[in-house]
């Protein structure tokens, strides 16, 4: 025991632990420069294959539709082929994507917005199309009996309804922590922002959302 | 603790983004207070049904769109490219004093090139290769020094007389010798005669009589012109500082004069 209780003394663990994850993404920072000055195509293909499905999701619940969410990661992928020879590695790659495919959906959904203002088209239309592919494209086909089925995708409908409807930051920073899973870090990084900000747009989300449907939460 | 407080602040601790100190007195409150625990299970629950939305199927085709689109920015990349580029080097002549100045330069170089080109073009270049030079200084000088004298001649900087082939003592030419031998032979027979005759004058300087256009009365004085005519040797003609082939029409008139 005593010489475990030195071994922390000498060790600790926290601080152990940081600097190695520290070391860790530095290496793995490093061996990703390496490979962009080598082989930018064959780490463009790794690249998309590891976060075509992330982004995707990202910029479909932003904007609510499929084709729009189609349209902007293919144009994320685009700028990030484009940009990579740029990356110096200043952040991790992930939050430099996330950052392009954040501003991308930010800038068509201030688009649509104008549109909406103009009444050129109907936001309602719009999103109801959003949710019937929801609706078609995401039917579990676990043991569930239809009836319960058809409840999860109405819950499932209103609630992302309800997010269609937050403001677009804390829309975005709900989306990157509840349904993607991120850090509040990352979500700092790639919105661009301070962590109290994450903190407050997640926490004003969560509140908005919860208000909005105490009756689907139970 | 307040409840207002406390749930301001489950959203973090359901994140567990609190300091420990904070954590242990929210948690404190949240197993006293119902309606606090209450909101704070909701918001699990809103977290875990909003996990659940991450089940978006990719299409298999965006992968394909974005090849499309990569296809396409790299085939325009080439154009792009050479066209950023011409754009570039444009302004750095614009900009840069020296190289503009270089420009200038090379564009004066290269108008002297194309209009002594289109010259050659209208008046062909002519080495004469067989030449006695040749033998005593080398082809490559000769070479040298007549197409040094050939561009003098074609930016008229060598005036005509000089293009002219200087005709050295040595060489062969008609002279009074051989008209006089004519003469005297000519002048034995007592008439009156003429004649006239087609001559070619090939590049040696030596002549033939080709055809003859008037025969004289007295053949045997177109006999003793075609011995003379064939034994000398002229000058032939002349283009361009080059010796051709030329052809001559000859008339002669025999007079005689009595005392």
């Amino acid at each position: 025991m005593d010489a475990l209780a030195a071994n922390e003394r000498m060790f600790p663990k926290e601080i152990a632990l940081e600097d190695f994850e520290s070391e860790s993404a530095a290496f793995e920072r490093e061996a990703l420069l390496e490979r962009l000055r080598t082989d930018a195509d064959k780490t463009f293909d790794e690249l998309f294959e590891r976060y075509n499905s992330m982004v995707f999701r990202l910029a479909y619940r932003i904007l609510g539709d499929r084709e729009e969410a189609l349209d902007v990661s293919q144009d994320v992928f685009f700028t990030v082929y484009r940009k990579l020879h740029r990356f110096r590695g200043e952040s991790s790659l992930k939050t430099w994507i996330f950052r392009i495919a954040i501003n991308r959906a930010s800038n068509r959904c201030r688009w649509w917005n104008r549109l909406r203002r103009r009444g050129t088209v109907s936001l309602d239309e719009h999103l109801s199309a959003g949710r019937d592919y929801v609706l078609s494209q995401t039917v579990e086909a676990g043991g569930n009996s239809p009836e319960q089925n058809l409840l999860l995708h109405e819950r499932r409908a209103e609630i992302e309804s309800w997010l269609l409807r937050l403001p677009v930051h804390q829309r975005i920073a709900v989306i990157m922590r509840d349904v993607e899973g991120m850090s509040y870090e990352e979500i700092a990084e790639s919105m661009h922002v301070s962590l109290g900000t994450v903190k407050s747009r997640i926490a004003r989300g969560r509140q908005e959302l919860k208000r909005h449907l105490n009756g689907a939460l139970g | 603790m307040k409840c207002q407080n406390t749930l301001d602040q489950l959203s973090l601790l359901l994140d567990e983004m609190l300091e420990r100190s904070d954590a242990e007195r929210v948690s404190a409150h949240l197993a006293t207070c119902d309606k606090c625990d209450r909101e704070y299970n909701r918001l699990a629950r809103l977290r875990e049904e909003l996990g659940s939305l991450n089940r978006v199927r990719v299409p298999d085709y965006l992968r394909h769109l974005v090849q499309l689109r990569l296809e396409e920015e790299r085939s325009q990349n080439l154009t792009t490219q050479l066209r950023e580029s011409l754009e570039y080097w444009w302004s750095r002549i614009r900009t840069t004093e020296r190289i503009w100045y270089l420009t200038r330069v090379f564009g004066m170089a290269a108008t002297f090139v194309f209009f002594f080109a289109l010259s050659s073009a209208v008046n062909p270049v002519y080495l004469e290769l067989r030449n006695q030079n040749v033998e005593n200084n080398g082809p490559s000088q000769y070479l040298r020094q007549q197409l040094g004298s050939y561009v003098l001649k074609n930016l008229g900087l060598m005036p005509v007389e000089a293009q002219r082939r200087p005709i050295s003592p040595s060489e062969p030419q008609i002279n009074d010798l051989y008209l006089l031998k004519f003469g005297e032979s000519a002048s034995r027979i007592g008439s009156d005669d003429s004649f006239s005759v087609f001559t070619v004058v090939d590049r040696s300087g030596s002549a033939k009589i080709q055809n003859v256009l008037e025969y004289p009365a007295d053949r045997r004085l177109l006999q003793s012109f075609n011995n003379m005519i064939s034994s000398a040797q002229l000058r032939p003609a002349s283009q361009n500082g080059r010796a051709v082939d030329s052809h001559l029409v000859l008339t002669f008139n025999k007079i005689s004069v009595y005392d």
